[in-house]
């Protein structure tokens, strides 16, 4: 203690994965610090600067991961990086999924590209306490099959009683499965959609198709949330950066309800 | 009202009436004090004003109309820095209607809390020697006496430009005021992977001065615009006018008078001493 | 709280035996212009000034400060020391009511800016009242002053025969407890010629500009961008309002590699920057230069009141005098206020 929130903790990098051909899934251990599914850590390449990722491991696991695609000269060293550098990462911020919503009721989960790292926590938390939950769907798409993330865990989720229904923008290779972007897929899961919770996240420009079909289907305004991303400086609400229409995006989001959503200024709001 | 405005006026109308441009750059009066405008209808004319507080050089807002047919105010230095930028090839002369004003000087700035009361002239303008623009579509006429010259501070080795730039705030200010910082990423702004820094050592506050003034060697207009805006009154036009003397001494080049001259750095002439 | 006066003599030694226990600034005039800087010697100082061309919030929020350095070899991170304590004396009330507002945002929760919470615990603010107003003043509009600010400790005003003191904390009454010999209660003429002077210099700065703050919500609903184009034509993106602004506290970030260390600063930083909101993708929400004009002056006059309680503008009046594109938020008030 002692330190100002403003300092990172080293922790080593245990394993890197190579999701799709832009995006690394990152595995440092032990964690740091027990979140809940949904919020953020800002990471710090030292000597490079530092950027918020959603932690997309489960809060029961013993390690912490975070799925990075290659965008600017903080995810291209994490990209260049190797099994025992070292990083810097502080956290967890940020509001989370509402799992206290979420009790007896059927869950969708609605992810648009890399926009599924801050729901696989969601997922797997759910999936590890499916006693108090409902059913649980999942509608997943990506602009190709080979940017699908976490493909090597969707047996196991199905397994495990998920409803899944994938699709791409453009199939490619040996793809059977739907073609089109996800808004073609939310009629596929077969819950009681007035009290279904759904959770999104995405590419604004999804996010904002995605709440629209949602409403159109029936499901209901007040139990749908989506998670949005922004740039961000201290994560903390100190910056300035993240901040939109009275919210902060780190300290009142990243989790937003339909309504908060609705209010928030043209720009930042998917609308 | 002086007879210039009342010209700069009837012309402007009639610029924008006949569709000549579609707007006019000028300065108009405000509670905050003479500010640049932007005239797109034939009725607002009124709003333009020409007096000595008509310090910001306007050419930098041309960036911004490329695509439009535009008339501009332009004091002497403007219509070097037109000429200039014509020639870096970033500004279309047909696209510009430049409306050359004599101009006698401009105040310098008095900003806030100052304990000065009497105006002066700005330091830049003591060593002017274009009043008009070189290049003009119109010319407006000012029978304005010269305004009270400034006491100078001093030969530039006297300055202690150590100290000075010690003082910077690194705000860009001189940088967005300047008609020739028209680099959409500066390259000593701080953008990754950064040559200069922003934040990170004071001793940047030196790299970046002296960066900048041999960026602006050899164009410089010295229309003041960077050190009327610096909030903390760095002299920079005199240093960059002592990089303009070394070009006219050994180049017999000034920037902005010729367009048919080729600026130095872009020529090679056999048998050059390196 | 309660009200003291002082002589113009006994002021001096006050100063003197503040500065041999603290260190001691206040306001100095160099080139024509006033600064804050540290004072040495009490008998140079100059109450007579206007107001300091950048405001006092750098030391509070320095202009560039060290975050953490941290040595991979040896395995720690080491941050920035505390600010030695020091008095900061003759600050205007709406530089001091700024402070207050800073208080609001940096020390709420979930977090609070650690650096800036030393500075404050460790600084005696003293403000000097405003008899006379600037013509770029404005600060009845947000009863940040001219007299009395809202987070100063101890509130100096010129009478005719010294000053009035308020003791405007707990921390101000201690103050004047410690040096109890210089100080007198205030009696009752005194406090006459007091109440006279703030209802004098307030009405004059009513009649320059008089606004119901309270109808500045209205800047959200009604952000119809004609009025952001137009400023947005003229606004070069110099940063110099949020540099000059008492108030601004966005900040920026910079990482480095030193010779054994990796090094992060930060330093003010602007919402007009057309940086501020763009994300690595080239995703910006904020891309046009209106959009950011409107979100300055909504963040400032509606947001900031909406979630503090307190304006996020003391009418200080540097942004208008400093802006070298002539933009001015007193426009902003008088449409919307």
């Amino acid at each position: 203690m002692g330190l100002s929130p403003y300092v990172p903790k080293p922790v080593k990098i245990v394993r890197i994965k190579e999701e799709t051909p832009d995006t690394k899934t990152i595995t440092i251990g032990p964690k740091p610090f027990d979140f809940t599914p949904g919020q953020f850590a800002m990471v710090t390449v030292y000597g490079v600067g530092e950027a918020p990722f959603s932690i997309c491991s489960t809060p029961s696991d013993n390690n912490l991961q975070f799925s990075i695609r290659k965008m600017g000269s903080v995810t291209t060293a994490i990209h260049e990086a190797s099994p025992g550098d070292e990083i810097g990462v502080r956290g967890p911020y940020g509001r989370g999924w509402p799992l206290g919503e979420m009790r007896n009721r059927d869950i969708l989960l609605v992810g648009g590209g890399i926009g599924f790292a801050p729901l696989r926590p969601l997922l797997l938390h759910l999936l590890e306490n499916s006693n108090k939950y409902g059913r649980i769907a999942v509608c997943y798409g990506a602009r190709s099959p080979s940017l699908l993330m976490y493909r090597d865990e969707f047996g196991e989720w199905m397994e495990r009683g998920v409803e899944l229904y994938l699709t791409v923008d453009v199939g490619e290779g040996d793809w059977k499965g739907n073609v089109g972007v996800v808004t073609t897929i939310l009629d596929k899961p077969n819950l009681n959609k007035a009290e279904t919770i759904v959770c999104t996240c995405g590419p604004p420009v999804m996010i904002k198709f995605v709440l629209k079909k949602l409403v159109e289907l029936g499901y209901s305004e007040e139990n749908i949330y989506a998670s949005l991303e922004s740039k961000m400086r201290c994560g903390i609400g100190k910056c300035g950066h993240c901040h939109f229409g009275g919210k902060h995006v780190c300290v009142d989001g990243p989790v937003f309800r339909y309504d908060e959503i609705m209010e928030l200024p043209r720009g930042i709001s998917p609308f | 009202m002086s007879s210039p405005e009342i010209e700069l006026r009837k012309l402007a109308r009639n610029l924008l009436e006949r569709k000549v441009v579609d707007l006019v750059i000028g300065y108009e009066d405000s509670e905050a004090g003479v500010r640049p405008c932007f005239i797109k209808e034939p009725g607002e004319v009124e709003k333009l004003v020409w007096n000595p507080d008509c310090r910001l050089s306007l050419v930098r807002y041309l960036r911004g109309f490329k695509e439009k047919k535009v008339g501009i105010v332009a004091k002497g230095c403007d219509g070097r820095a037109i000429v200039e930028l014509i020639k870096e090839n970033q500004l279309d002369r047909k696209n510009i209607f430049i409306i050359a004003v004599e101009c006698n000087g401009v105040y310098k700035p008095v900003k806030y809390g100052s304990s000065k009361t009497r105006r002066q002239m700005a330091e830049y303008c003591e060593k002017c020697e274009v009043r008009v623009s070189p290049i003009k579509d119109y010319l407006i006429k000012s029978d304005e006496k010269a305004l009270e010259e400034t006491i100078p501070k001093g030969d530039i080795e006297d300055l202690d430009w150590l100290s000075l730039f010690r003082k910077c705030l690194r705000c860009m200010a001189c940088v967005r005021s300047c008609p020739f910082c028209y680099c959409t990423e500066c390259s000593i702004e701080g953008f990754k992977p950064a040559l200069v820094h922003r934040l990170v050592d004071p001793v940047e506050l030196f790299t970046f001065h002296l960066i900048r003034a041999i960026h602006m060697a050899g164009r410089c207009v010295e229309c003041g615009a960077c050190e009327s805006s610096c909030p903390v009154e760095i002299p920079l036009t005199r240093l960059y006018h002592e990089l303009n003397e070394w070009f006219r001494e050994n180049y017999g080049y000034v920037p902005g008078l010729n367009l048919e001259q080729a600026p130095p750095p872009l020529v090679f002439k056999e048998g050059e001493k390196p | 709280m309660r009200m003291f006066s002082i002589t113009e003599e006994s002021l001096k030694v006050f100063l003197r035996e503040l500065s041999l226990k603290h260190v001691l600034i206040a306001p100095f005039e160099r080139d024509g212009y006033f600064e804050f800087d540290v004072l040495k010697n009490p008998d140079v100082i100059n109450l007579n000034y206007t107001n300091t061309r950048l405001s006092p919030k750098r030391f509070f929020l320095p202009q560039r400060q060290l975050v953490f350095k941290h040595y991979p070899r040896k395995g720690f991170t080491e941050e920035s020391k505390e600010y030695s304590s020091f008095v900061l004396f003759g600050i205007r009330p709406c530089d001091a009511s700024a402070l207050s507002v800073l208080d609001n945002i940096l020390l709420s929760p979930p977090y609070k800016d650690a650096s800036y919470e030393n500075r404050r615990k460790n600084a005696i603010v003293i403000s000097l009242s405003c008899t006379k107003p600037m013509a770029e003043c404005f600060c009845n509009v947000f009863e940040t002053g001219p007299i009395r600010g809202m987070g100063e400790d101890l509130t100096f005003t010129p009478t005719r025969s010294g000053f009035i003191v308020e003791a405007r904390t707990p921390r101000g009454v201690s103050v004047i407890e410690e040096f109890g010999k210089l100080f007198r209660k205030a009696d009752g003429e005194m406090l006459e010629e007091y109440s006279r002077l703030i209802s004098k210099v307030l009405d004059e700065m009513n009649r320059r500009l008089k606004v119901d703050k309270t109808r500045l919500i209205r800047i959200e609903k009604e952000a119809g961008e004609e009025f952001f184009q137009l400023n947005a034509q003229r606004c070069i993106e110099c940063s110099l309002c949020s540099f000059a602004c008492p108030l601004c506290y966005c900040f920026e970030t910079e990482d480095c590699l030193e010779k054994d260390s990796y090094v992060r600063f930060r330093g003010w930083d602007t919402c007009i920057s057309p940086l501020f909101t763009r994300m690595a993708s080239g995703l910006d929400p904020r891309v046009t230069k209106a959009d950011r004009l409107c979100h300055r002056f909504c963040h400032k006059l509606s947001r900031i009141p909406l979630a503090f309680n307190a304006y996020g503008c003391v009418g200080c009046g540097r942004c208008v005098s400093l802006c070298p594109a002539g933009i001015d938020i007193r426009e902003v008030l008088k449409k919307w206020g």
